[in-house]
Formats: C-alpha cells, structure tokens, sequence
C-alpha cells in the first residue's frame, strides 16, 4: 500500500494536483456574488437612506434593487421570497391605515417602520449569505481596514455560534441537576440564577476561547506579513450597476431629506 | 558514516516551568533530552499532568509565544534553536492539530479553511491555491472541498484541520490527542491519513492516551512521567513488554488482543441487595491492583452495609424499559428511529455504535433533555414523561464539571433535586467518602481535579435518587489510572442498586467495568447482549474494528445473537429471562 502511494506519487501526483488547483479555480469562479467591497458600501447607503424621509417610490425601488442584489448571486427563491413579503407588509400597513381603531392604526405605524429597514435586512442577509468569511476578510483589507480588526472581527464572528452551543450546554447542565431557569426563579433568586448560569458560562467560554487562539497562533494569525487571500475580487459590470444604482437612490433620498427639512425651517 | 541531516526534533537537556523556573521544586518539564529524526513517527505518552503537553508546545512555538514561562536547554526544530525561529516559519515547518475540532475552524466552508493559514502568512495567491491542492491531493481530501463545515462529522474536521497546517507545508506534525472524541471508523481515516504522511517522510509526533490504534503506525513510543522522560521504547520493544508492564506505567494497552472480560458484577435481578456485597469485594480487589492512589475503601464490610442502608430507600430491582423511541432534531430527519430496549438494574450497560448513530441522543432523551416524538420510557413499569425522568435519570456529561454548580463540594449536594433526605448529612458524608472525596468537603468543585469533578457529579446525581445514571464518554481523554478509577465509580454505582448505562468508545472500559452490552446502530438497537469472554470479541468488533483479531473480527461480523436481557429489535417488548 505505502509503495503504492510512493510511486504514484513520483509519476503522477504534481499532475493530479494541478487537476485538484483547477477544480478548485473552477469551484471558486462559479461562485457569483456582488463585490464584497460594494455590498459593504451598499449596506453603508443603505442605512442612511433608512434614516431620512422618503418617499414610498424610493423605498419600494431601494427593496427592489437590493432583491436584484441577491438575485444576482443566484438566491432568487430567497430573492422572490423577500419581494412577495414585502408586498405583504406593504397590503398589511394601507389596510391598517385605512382604519380609525388604534390597535390598526399602531399596527400599520410600525409595518411602516418595517418597511423603511426592509432594504437593510435584505441587503445584510445577501452579506451573510453570499460572502465567505474570507472573502470578507480579503475585502475589508483592500479597502485598508487595519489587520487587527480584521482579525478581531473574523474572531468575534466565530464567537457568536460558540457563545450560543456554550449557553444551551450551560442550560443542559442546569436542567440535569434540576435548576430551572424560569422566570420565577429568576424573580426570586436573581443572584443565585447569575451564578448558576453566568459563572459556568463564563467559565466554559474562556475555555474555547483559549483553545481558538492557540489554533489560531500556530495558523499563523500573528503573522507579520500582509493577509492575502484564496479569493480575488473583480469588480464587475453587474457590481457598478448595483453600486450607482444605489448611490443615485441614496443621493434622491439625501436630497429629499433636505428639502423636507428646509421646509421645515431648520436650514 | 554519521548521520548530517538534522533531527527534525531534538531537546537537549531541556527544563521549562511556566513561572520562574528556580521558583519551583517541580518544574513541568524536567531535564528533558529527546531526538525524533526526520521521518519518524512518535508516539508520546504518560499520565495525565506529565507535561507532554508542554513539550508539544515547545514544538510548535506556542511557548513562548502564547504561554510565558522559563527555560533552560535548547530545543532545536530542523536544527534551528527555537529562540532564532521566525514564528511565521515556524508555522510552516510545524503544524499542530489539537483534540477538540469544535475551536479549531475560522471558516464555515472548508476550502477557505484549507487556505487560512497561508493567507494569514501572507503567501501569493498562487501559492496558496498550490499549497491547497498538494494538501488535498496528499492526504485525499477531494470530497471535504466546497463543504460546509457544519456538516462535517468529528473525523473530517480532524482531517481538515490536517489539511489546513499540510497547505502551508508542514514538515513536522505536532497531534495532541487528535482522536479522543473520535469513533472506531474515524480513529481509522485519522490513521490511514497519518500513514500517507509518514510515507512522505514527515515527522509526526502524536501525544495519545489511548493507544491500540497506533500499534502499526508508530515507530518509537516515549512515556513521560512528572516531567522528564521515563522510558523509550521502539514499537516492537514495546509491543513485547508484558501487558501488566505497561499497565504499572501507568500506560493504556497496546493491543487490544487479550483484553479479558473483567467485570464481577453479576448481580442477579432481585437481588441487587445481596449481590451488591459480592461486587463490593471483588471490586475493591481489583481497584487496591489498579489504582493505589485512589484513597477509597470501599472494601470495608461497614461501607458496603452503609450504603446499602443509604441506598436502600428502593432496592427492588430497577426494570428500565425504552419502547419504540423516536426522536430528534426537527425539522431534520428522526436520529433514533424507534429504539427499544429492556434492561435491569445491578448491571453497568454498555452503549456502543460509532458516532452520529443516536448514542448521546438516546442519552438526552433518557435524562429527559430532549422529549421523545414517539414511543415512551418507563421505569418500573412506570412510564415517565420527558420532565419527570429528570432526577430519576441522571445525565453524567462527558465535561462533567460544568454541571457543577455549588461553591463547595459539601453544598453542591444540596442544590436543584431536594430528595426527601436531601439534608441528610450522614448519607453525604458517606458518599463523599465513597466517591473518593474526604477532605475535599470545602473545596470548589472547579478546583478539583478532571477525576473528582467527575465522581462528585456522579455522587450528587446519586444523592438527588437517581437510579439509572447514564454517563456520556466518561473516558474520553483519560489516562489508564483515571480510566480504571472510573470503572471503580461504575461498579460502586451498582453495588448500590443503580442502573449505568455507560456510552463509550473505550474498549478498555467496557471490558473492565461493564457486563452488559447495547449496540446502537442508525437509531435502532442492532442487538444487545450479556457480556462475557464469548461476547466481548464481538463488542470488541465494534469498538476497534481492524484492531482486533481474525476471528475476533470474524465474531463481530456474525449474525446477532439474541439478546439475553432484553428482546431489542422489536417494538413490542418480550421479558428475556
């Protein structure tokens, strides 16, 4: 078996790896995503425009437009899945607004408020969706974000799913011995309850959070050579179109904003 | 004619101590001279607390640049005094996979995580994407490409993570522990992957306590013991020495050939009482062989007629019945597909079956964490619902600390589950002395040692009445003393009337401690059986397949035979005896 391997390896193996590196190139160059970098900008408009004034026209464009977004890197269920519960809320909040009953009316005051972050959700779940974590990292360093929040962030979103297993494990262990963290309990005994769920939470999340950098420290994280990247970013035709078509609504919605609050006398 | 080329590893007279090393009488690494040659495959190895830890990271650099500490001596990687190495090349040369794949990924996907550390260091994309490739092509990695990492089983994350520190070039492999929480199967993948490398003349030094699987891969072992090396054997030498030589090393078997069937429970239903001082006996025997530091007596007549005093609020004979289980994680398929089994107490059950088969679910389900879809569980003819098997099972974890919750020993007895005598200092105190505890009463239990934090969590689920106690890998990890200590706690248990279903990979345990076996395969009990010289081949066959013998496999491969405590397979149960 070892002298198989061996031989094989002399003949063939630089072969069979090449065959594996454009297996892998060709993997990587199916994968059709907007430009990390714009999808980060995008989300930085984004939420501007979610903080003015706008008109209903401008929101449903910025929803449409950030479903084409993710249409784009080939979620359309997901994309047509946001537009028809966008179409929901929309029906949902006219209907309420049509009513005097105040419940409707409180109602449809915060569907409308749902519309106006509509966008930001869809624009962020094609973040999270779409980019790998390393392509996100390889993004945020060519737009020269320092290496230590790179690092930093790349650890603090490994953290979170760590943090979460660690919390039911700590509920688990509080169940078996028969601590119930219910709200009586936490009404009654507040400290005991801290104690019986932070402490041992705490306690196990240092644990990991040790194990992941030591692993961290021998994959070289503290390297001093500049990050590079299995990625490459190309920024396409498709990103330009999302990342004007983006900057035009966010410049209408400034604009407007403007506008309304000269109106209203504040410039 | 001298050898020129470099030991890939050498310590020469090398101490090292994590504070100020005249400070201490006992530094963790004591006056240590080793040389590994290039292409060589080591095993280490020694109890617990030994310091071959510490040696690993004097390997891979983690010291001194994650932990501090003193050292005198020089430790030389390829030839180049630790002190000159850049720690970027030092990644490089050695690569380092731990125990726990749970904290060793950065990525969700595995080709980014494949990547990782060449990116981190920096090298052209080119590189990388080669460095890649070499790595996949080398250990044949084809099918973990483009994968989500979630979904990877323990063992192809173990091999990913091998992947990761082979793409950036690792000539030295530095594995701590890499299979404890691994299966038979995956002990295997992890096995034929190393034996590619080693065929590529890497040298690979593997800390381990468990050792059957690496009896045709290594080709020296080293046992350490309080800090300097004890003894270095070559495999044969090794495989030669008589089993109770390594055994009083404190060293695991090398072979699981000859392992006997141990186990002098055999308590006969009904009379879980009277069997009990039987056990107690024979028991303590074999714990004065095993473990003589372990300070219990449980050999003394008045403990056993104690605890039988103690525990004797029910000494009827448990009847614990599981039928047609179904259960699992919504919206995912069911993970236990209808299990049923019928066992009784005074006997320790071993669950066996490789991983993902439904063992630790089939525990959660038992201790009540996860509620049932279908099917029921009943003790004594009792069915229990999901909640009220809480207390009467009593999940041990396999980190059992963390289910500690107390500032004291003393007080951890008294929290949660009040049994009707929860105050009852004489059965505390008793079972702190059973359970190896006296003179810890006021500890905290997280500064207790792996072993005690481990009785205590037993000891307290006693306490709170629990009657099948259900202890999840309760040997993962564990040298052979705090093994054997461990089938000490087992039959303790069931001298005192309890029901212990023991889940493990862990031969070695089920030989010692356990006289009953389940074998849980894809949801479904595949067959279950008493254990006995004839039937521990065959629970061998499951636990190590491809280390055991012809015949042995030969066993394994029959045809079940029918249970002889319980009738598995069907939904409706039968009575077997």
């Amino acid at each position: 078996m070892s002298v198989a391997i061996r031989s094989w390896r002399k003949t063939g193996s630089r072969l069979r790896a090449q065959d594996i590196e454009r297996q892998i190139e060709r993997s990587l160059a199916k994968r059709r995503s907007v430009d990390p970098r714009v999808q980060i900008v995008i989300l930085v408009m984004i939420n501007l425009m979610a903080t003015t004034p706008t008109p209903a026209a401008l929101d449903i464009a910025g929803v449409v437009l950030a479903a084409a977004t993710l249409a784009y890197s080939g979620r359309w269920a997901g994309a047509a899945k946001w537009l028809v519960g966008y179409a929901a809320v929309w029906v949902t909040a006219t209907l309420c607004s049509l009513s005097a009953d105040p419940f409707f009316v409180s109602v449809g005051a915060m569907l409308m408020m749902l519309r106006k972050i509509y966008a930001v959700a869809i624009i962020a779940t094609t973040l999270v969706s779409t980019v790998r974590v390393g392509e996100l990292a390889y993004a945020l360093q060519r737009l020269h974000i320092p290496r230590l929040v790179i690092v930093a962030l790349s650890v603090v979103l490994r953290f979170f799913p760590t943090l979460a297993a660690e919390a039911s494990a700590v509920l688990a262990a509080m169940k078996l011995r028969g601590i119930r963290l219910s709200l009586g309990n936490i009404l009654r005994h507040p400290l005991r309850m801290i104690e019986h769920f932070a402490v041992p939470l705490i306690l196990r999340v240092s644990v990991v959070t040790d194990e992941i950098s030591r692993a961290a420290t021998v994959r070289g994280i503290d390297s001093k050579h500049a990050r590079t990247s299995l990625y490459e970013l190309k920024t396409g035709v498709a990103d330009w179109f999302f990342l004007l078509g983006f900057a035009a609504l966010t410049l209408v919605s400034a604009v407007l904003a403007r506008d309304s609050l000269t109106l209203m006398g504040l410039f | 004619m001298p050898d020129l080329t470099p030991p890939a590893l050498a310590f020469e007279d090398v101490s090292f101590a994590y504070g100020a090393l005249s400070e201490q009488k006992n530094p963790t690494l004591n006056n240590i001279n080793l040389r590994i040659n290039r292409g060589e495959c080591v095993c280490l190895t020694g109890p617990s607390g030994c310091g071959k830890t510490t040696l690993t990271r004097l390997c891979n650099g983690l010291i001194p640049s994650f932990y501090e500490g003193s050292r005198q001596g020089r430790v030389l990687i390829d030839g180049i005094e630790l002190g000159q190495w850049e720690m970027d090349e030092l990644c490089r040369s050695v690569g380092s996979v731990f125990q726990n794949p749970r904290s060793q990924f950065f990525n969700l996907d595995t080709t980014s995580e494949l990547a990782y550390g060449c990116e981190n260091l920096g090298l052209a994309r080119a590189e990388i994407l080669r460095g890649v490739a070499e790595a996949v092509e080398t250990l044949g990695l084809q099918d973990l490409l483009e994968r989500d990492i979630h979904d990877l089983s323990g063992g192809q994350r173990q091999l990913l993570a091998l992947g990761t520190v082979c793409a950036m070039g690792a000539n030295i492999f530095v594995l701590d522990e890499p299979t404890a929480n691994l299966d038979a199967a995956a002990t295997q993948a992890v096995k034929r992957t190393l034996q590619r490398l080693k065929d590529l003349q890497k040298t690979i030094l593997i800390v381990e306590h468990r050792l059957h699987w690496l009896d045709d891969l290594v080709d020296r072992v080293v046992c350490m013991r309080d800090g300097h090396i004890a003894r270095d054997w070559t495999a044969q030498e090794f495989a030669d020495l008589p089993t109770d030589t390594a055994a009083g090393m404190g060293l695991r078997r090398w072979s699981l050939r000859g392992l006997q069937f141990e186990s002098q429970l055999r308590a006969t239903p009904g009379e879980a009482g009277a069997g009990s001082e039987d056990a107690a006996g024979a028991s303590s025997e074999d714990a004065a062989g095993a473990s003589s530091e372990d300070a219990t007596d449980t050999s003394s007549k008045d403990a056993a007629g104690a605890s039988s005093k103690n525990a004797a609020r029910d000494l009827r004979p448990l009847d614990i019945q599981a039928d047609g289980l179904r259960a699992g994680y919504r919206p995912q398929e069911d993970i236990l597909k209808g299990l049923s089994f019928l066992a009784t107490g005074g006997h320790a059950v071993a669950i066996i079956g490789g991983n993902g088969q439904g063992k630790s679910t089939l525990a959660q389900v038992m201790a009540g964490l996860i509620r049932e879809s279908y099917g029921g569980i009943s003790l004594n003819a009792r069915p229990l619902s999901a909640r009220s098997r809480i207390g009467s099972v009593y999940l041990v974890l396999q980190e059992s600390g963390y289910q500690l919750f107390g500032a004291s020993v003393r007080e951890e007895f008294e929290i949660g589950l009040a049994s009707p005598d929860a105050g009852d200092q004489a059965q505390i105190a008793d079972l702190i002395q059973r359970f190896g505890l006296s003179g810890r009463e006021e500890r905290h239990p997280a500064s207790l040692s792996g072993g005690e934090k481990q009785r205590l969590a037993v000891a307290v689920g006693v306490h709170a009445g629990a009657r099948l106690l259900v202890l999840d890998e309760p040997t993962s990890g564990l040298d052979r003393a705090n093994m054997r200590r461990c089938a000490d706690e087992i039959r303790r248990l069931v001298q005192l009337g309890c029901c212990v279903f023991v889940i493990t990979h862990d031969a070695e345990l089920v030989a010692a401690a356990c006289d009953q076996v389940i074998e849980v395969a894809d949801g479904r009990v595949r067959s279950a059986y008493d254990l006995s010289d004839e039937t521990l081949p065959r629970a061998l066959g499951v636990l190590a397949p491809g280390y055991a013998d012809d015949d042995v496999m030969a066993a394994a491969n029959a045809p079940p035979r029918e249970a002889a405590f319980g009738i598995a397979r069907q939904a409706s149960l039968g009575i077997a005896r």
